[in-house]
């Protein structure tokens, strides 16, 4: 309650032009921001520069900011959009420069803590992790963002369509469609589990 | 009837084993899909702030609100019609009728097939001479 107060007060001095403000509400939001950029386009460097563009957006946006969602949503919502044309930008890149049928795995395994695991069981958790993130770069953005923010963040079907400013049913058949293709692409997997 | 039972067993069975299946799936994704911690959280600050300093801008509302358009069309009336007011010329500098319709001054010609009229403007830029019924003019003929 005292903080939502107090990043009212900020968000309040920042819509003003106040910089220092700002500064703060970018120390509160930039962890969770730069991991949701992440989740969506599984790429450190890509995710680095993401949330650098998202608050530049935020910032410019900020006046048009009504407060009837919470200053984290409304960023949020913000950097999904940004994380989804940053996607697609790189998909149309690659399409031309590679032509279809390929893709390129970004090594995000190599960038999350590893927790001191067993030898031989690491190499098959690597591999697994590899597989996971092979099916998850198959996906359309659009797509991605939903399983993001329906499987891993647990937003409601509700808050998804609101976050993503799209129909109930557009949200049910994108995750109809995604976990599919998932399901599809790592059910020989489950036997490892 | 038993096969109908059957069929929709059957259904429910899939149904649960699809649930089953994405389960296991999305706790593939919930284990396998995780984001590392920003490793130089005050970098990201350092480069915004600079970047919003290098831009100069202010939070700015969203481009041409509707009642910005409404204050400035409403404006950009007012001023056309101060200026008309002001600039416009009305009765000042306004010529009379007479000043712009020509008036004969003589019509004479030599020859009685030709009918020749001189018209004067009123400025005395210029005279006109209308020649009527000759096909054209002999050389000896002369316009006086």
């Amino acid at each position: 309650m005292g903080d939502d107060s107090e990043e009212s007060r900020l968000v309040a001095r920042a819509r003003n032009g106040d910089t220092t403000a700002f500064d703060s509400l970018i120390t509160l939001h930039r962890d969770r921001i730069y991991m949701h950029a992440f989740q969506i386009v599984r790429n450190e460097e890509d995710a680095l520069d993401l949330t650098q563009e998202i608050f530049i957006r935020a910032w410019k946006a900020l006046r048009g900011f009504d407060g009837t969602a919470t200053f984290s949503s409304w960023l949020h919502r913000i950097a999904t959009n940004a994380a989804i044309d940053l996607c697609r930008r790189r998909r149309t890149r690659s399409q031309t420069e590679i032509g279809s049928g390929t893709m390129k795995i970004d090594p995000a395994s190599q960038t999350t803590p590893s927790g001191g695991e067993v030898p031989g069981l690491s190499v098959d958790r690597a591999e697994i992790r590899r597989r996971v993130e092979e099916a998850f770069a198959t996906l359309s953005p659009e797509h991605r963002a939903v399983i993001v923010l329906k499987e891993i963040e647990d937003l409601s079907y509700e808050e998804i369509a609101e976050h993503l400013r799209c129909s109930l049913g557009t949200v049910m058949s994108r995750l109809f469609y995604a976990r599919k293709k998932l399901q599809g692409l790592l059910r020989d997997l489950h036997e490892e589990l | 009837m038993r096969a109908k039972n059957f069929r929709a067993s059957f259904a429910i069975c899939m149904k649960n084993s699809d649930e089953t299946d994405w389960t296991v799936t999305r706790s593939l994704l919930r284990k396998h899909l995780t984001a590392p911690r920003l490793e130089h959280p005050d970098f990201v600050n350092q480069r915004v702030l600079q970047e919003l300093e290098r831009l100069g801008e202010r939070p700015r509302a969203s481009a041409f609100p509707l009642r910005w358009l409404a204050w400035s069309g409403a404006t950009a009336i007012v001023c056309a019609g101060l200026l008309t007011l002001l600039f416009l010329p009305r009765d000042a500098g306004r010529r009379s009728d007479k000043d712009f319709i020509s008036q004969v001054v003589s019509a004479r010609a030599e020859m009685p097939q030709l009918s020749v009229s001189e018209f004067s403007v009123p400025d005395e830029r210029g005279v006109v001479i209308w020649i009527e019924g000759a096909e054209y003019i002999p050389a000896e003929s002369s316009v006086r």
